[in-house]
């Protein structure tokens, strides 16, 4: 499956592949518990190869652990704002009338909220738990992509073998999962991938600014204690590079296998 | 078995000048009708119409009664069983008329699925049963298949076969010959010629294969039916202009087509005339104020003063 791919995407696969087992196999390969505290702003050397923080912790196994929140709050939140986008879009594509007005209200006004002060307003209202910061993710997120969606299925709707299907007697619930889901994998798959690319950049945007899950490491966490705690001023460059390096591969690595939905599935036989 | 009583669809309000005007006609057990008439006559919108698969905007009037029930009263719910068990609809163009993501058998078989809850497995054995009725050859094969690798003619006898799967005794079909060669359309006719149990009502404008297909011939010219007559006397003696002008364009009867064949336009002045006044070579003074449909006996009906009292 993926030897017909482009490079782009063999390439993102492999990005996401590192990331991904570094994250599932953070404690075996952190060569220290990132919690454990020791001697403040050690320059990168044997022991500490990316040095320690203002507390003396390896930054080495910051990074490490923190791939697993960047991960998980970047998946689980692309998945709900996939599937309640494409939902949202499809029922309102499809259905049409009121469904339609309904939703596309709703979907406006999520639209029209400015997504990132909502989102640090809950944040800072529920707690920030993983979670919640989930959820302040995907509240205003979904509306985009219900908004493409829609866009296809009212397209698809039209074309004969939708009509046919209806001729024929099927419901409406059936030619939606049947026949308009399958034929709209390419976009959901492209928003779904790159969603997730832009909810680990909101995540990391809530850490640095000091909303992030509260006593778990993240990427976006690390660079707001070198940006607090003097890191960036004094030209720590091993404290804040890193995580900006390893948030920009993992974005990257989404957007390169996005290419991947760009080739229509019906190629097969 | 299906009768359609004074059938009119109006396109957007009680103002505006019907798509289809009073139309009856009657199809019996088994039997083959063909509805003739020019692109925009309003065939296939009355099609639509009975399977109540028209927008919104079109008000439709009249009865179409299947076995006594008059599927206009019916909910949807209801009419979702009618369509494709009792009704099957084939349409237009076979271009996109299959799911390019779903298998031919697996197509085929969806009606047997909807209406009978048949398993997707039990339901594809069915299609391939139902494709060699149309002399595929490789039929296991073809259902096997995805749609883009079908050719035109294939596809349209797969959307037919994809009609009949359920064994609905009613098919609908929607110009099946649009677009194909003769000798698809050869394969087409065969294809009808081998459901002897289904009533067919088929709208066509192609002549030749409605005379190869049908038993009774009913010709529609801007909205209203002008003609209806059996396969043989239509063919041997049409009564209306029109229909003396679509067939004197056939190529073995010379290809002329000096009989008008323009649309119909809006004419203030004429509101209320015959709708083929403007380009008929009979017309008088009478042709002001449109005919009724005349019954001349025999099943032969003709909406002209010629032939009225």
């Amino acid at each position: 499956m993926l030897r017909n791919q482009p490079f782009a995407v063999k390439l993102g696969v492999g990005i996401l592949a590192v990331v991904l087992a570094v994250g599932i196999l953070a404690p075996v390969l952190a060569p220290h518990d990132p919690y454990q505290m020791g001697i403040p702003y050690l320059r990168p050397c044997a022991d500490h190869l990316l040095g320690t923080n203002d507390v003396g912790q390896d930054i080495l196994s910051e990074l490490i652990y923190g791939a697993r929140v960047s991960l998980i709050i970047g998946v689980v939140s692309a998945l709900v704002v996939t599937i309640v986008g494409t939902a949202v879009g499809m029922l309102a594509g499809y259905l049409g009338g009121w469904w339609d007005r309904v939703l596309m209200e709703i979907t406006a006004v999520a639209q029209a909220i400015p997504s990132l002060p909502v989102t640090i307003v809950l944040v800072a209202f529920l707690s920030a738990s993983l979670w919640n910061i989930i959820i302040a993710i995907c509240i205003t997120a979904w509306s985009g992509t219900a908004r493409i969606i829609r866009s296809r299925v009212l397209q698809l709707r039209e074309l004969p073998f939708i009509k046919i299907e209806q001729t024929m007697g099927a419901s409406r619930w059936y030619i939606m999962v049947r026949h308009i889901l399958p034929n709209l994998w390419d976009i959901v798959f492209i928003r779904g991938v790159l969603s997730v690319g832009s909810a680990m950049l909101t995540e990391a945007s809530l850490s640095f600014l000091g909303l992030g899950v509260i006593g778990q490491k993240s990427w976006g966490g690390i660079l707001h204690y070198a940006f607090f705690r003097n890191g960036i001023i004094n030209g720590y460059w091993w404290w804040y590079l890193p995580p900006i390096f390893c948030i920009s591969l993992s974005v990257l690595g989404f957007m390169l296998l996005s290419y991947g939905g760009q080739r229509p599935p019906e190629r097969r036989n | 078995m299906l009768e359609l009583q004074n059938i009119t669809v109006r396109f957007g309000g009680p103002g505006a000048s019907p798509a289809v005007d009073d139309v009856s006609l009657t199809l019996g057990e088994g039997e083959k009708v063909a509805i003739i008439g020019e692109t925009g006559s309003g065939k296939s919108v009355l099609l639509l119409a009975v399977l109540q698969m028209l927008p919104p905007v079109a008000t439709v009037t009249g009865k179409a009664l299947l076995e006594g029930t008059d599927l206009f009263s019916l909910p949807q719910r209801e009419m979702n069983k009618i369509r494709g068990a009792r009704i099957a609809y084939v349409p237009q163009g076979s271009g996109n008329g299959m799911n390019p993501l779903l298998r031919v058998g697996y197509q085929v078989g969806e009606p047997l699925m909807i209406h009978q809850g048949l398993s997707p497995k039990a339901a594809i054995r069915k299609a391939v049963e139902v494709l060699r009725r149309f002399d595929f050859g490789e039929e296991e094969k073809l259902a096997r298949q995805y749609p883009h690798t079908l050719s035109g003619g294939m596809r349209q006898r797969a959307m037919i076969a994809m009609g009949v799967a359920q064994g609905a005794p009613i098919l609908f079909a929607d110009e099946p010959t649009k677009g194909l060669d003769s000798r698809r359309i050869a394969m087409v006719a065969e294809a009808f010629h081998r459901l002897e149990e289904q009533a067919i009502l088929c709208v066509t404008h192609d002549l030749r294969f409605a005379r190869e297909i049908a038993q009774r011939v009913a010709v529609i010219y801007a909205s209203q039916q002008v003609e209806q007559a059996g396969r043989e006397e239509f063919f041997r003696e049409p009564l209306h202009p029109y229909s003396q002008a679509m067939l004197s364009a056939l190529p073995e009867n010379g290809l002329r087509a000096d009989l008008g064949f323009a649309p119909p336009r809006e004419d203030q002045e004429l509101a209320g005339a015959c709708h083929y006044y403007r380009r008929c070579p009979w017309k008088c003074e009478r042709c002001r104020v449109n005919p009724p449909l005349f019954d001349l006996g025999g099943g032969r009906k003709v909406r002209c003063w010629k032939y009225g009292a």
